[in-house]
């Protein structure tokens, strides 16, 4: 076991937080595991193309690549990976003020 | 699928505790070739690595000696058979400190706002058990399985266990989907809980420092 796991479960957290700022009309995003994920976005009836959904998904993905891969060498794929999770957030952010679900 | 590949089950199907919202634990070991394994379906490791975490004594390791079952085997040999026991497990002090520090938190974020509460509940559910599962390991006694935490803590009042049950929920809410929505009330309950929880790990790690 090492730290990357506590900053896998921070990044996880740190996404939920930004997706849950919504209180969305039937239930909040559990975690960014597909099951989680396709259980939210069916009982608030978000559409596949909604960005918010696209973005969940794509952290989820991230995540898990890390994941799996902390079970290996660090590589540059990792490093770059690990960068991707916050850039994810990022957009995130981006899109939820965009289309003006947070302030 | 080109290279050597061993696939095994293990976790609840291998120990027969299967529940509501189990899953099935898959792990493929795959060196030398490409694959197109599913990650949300296959935990995956090399062979390499396998051997590295026998070297290590590491707790999953132990889980795999003691529990796995072959499923496929590309070149005819049940590989994790070949390697014999893990080495002993001498880390329990460490790790029980991190899953202490996940549980810990947790507990802040659920302190700050309530945005993420399921998860961070489910975080204190896999911080409990995986300290249980290293504690227990540590004094060579391995339990692996969901309940180990209720196991090692045992004697708990209805409400602690009531609050335990909530964060059982939530793990499976996180992991799997499943299950019914916590309430605003179940939520606190956990949380009031909290404490006392710390309480009972805290007073367990004296016993390994």
């Amino acid at each position: 076991m090492n730290d990357s796991f506590s900053d896998r479960m921070d990044a996880q957290r740190a996404v939920l937080k930004q997706i849950n700022q919504v209180i969305w009309p039937q239930e909040e995003l559990f975690s960014l595991s597909e099951d989680a994920i396709q259980r939210w976005q069916s009982v608030n009836r978000l559409g596949e193309d909604y960005e918010v959904v696209k973005l969940a998904r794509e952290a989820g993905d991230a995540l898990l690549f890390l994941a799996n891969a902390s079970q290996e060498q660090v590589s540059s794929e990792y490093v770059s990976r690990t960068a991707n999770v916050a850039a994810i957030l990022g957009r995130l952010r981006t899109a939820m003020t965009s289309q003006r679900l947070v302030s | 699928m080109t290279g050597l590949l061993h696939i095994y089950a293990f976790g609840s199907l291998c120990r027969g505790d299967i529940a509501p919202g189990s899953d099935v634990d898959l792990l493929a070991i795959s060196s030398g070739g490409s694959n197109d394994l599913s990650r949300s379906m296959f935990s995956i490791y090399s062979h390499s690595k396998i051997r590295t975490i026998w070297r290590e004594g590491n707790p999953f390791a132990w889980h795999l000696h003691l529990e796995s079952r072959l499923i496929h085997r590309s070149n005819g040999v049940d590989f994790i058979s070949t390697l014999g026991s893990p080495e002993k497990y001498s880390r329990a002090n460490d790790d029980c400190r991190r899953f202490l520090a996940i549980c810990r938190q947790a507990s802040a974020s659920l302190q700050h706002d309530r945005a993420s509460a399921v998860f961070d509940l489910s975080a204190i559910f896999l911080g409990l058990r995986n300290f249980s599962t290293c504690f227990l390991l540590g004094r060579g006694h391995p339990d692996f399985s969901r309940g180990v935490a209720l196991n090692l803590i045992g004697d708990m009042s209805r409400g602690d266990i009531s609050a335990y049950r909530v964060l059982e929920r939530a793990r499976l809410l996180c992991t799997r989907g499943h299950g019914e929505m916590l309430t605003c009330t179940e939520i606190d309950q956990a949380i009031k809980a909290l404490p006392s929880f710390e309480e009972r790990i805290l007073a367990l790690m004296k016993e390994v420092t």
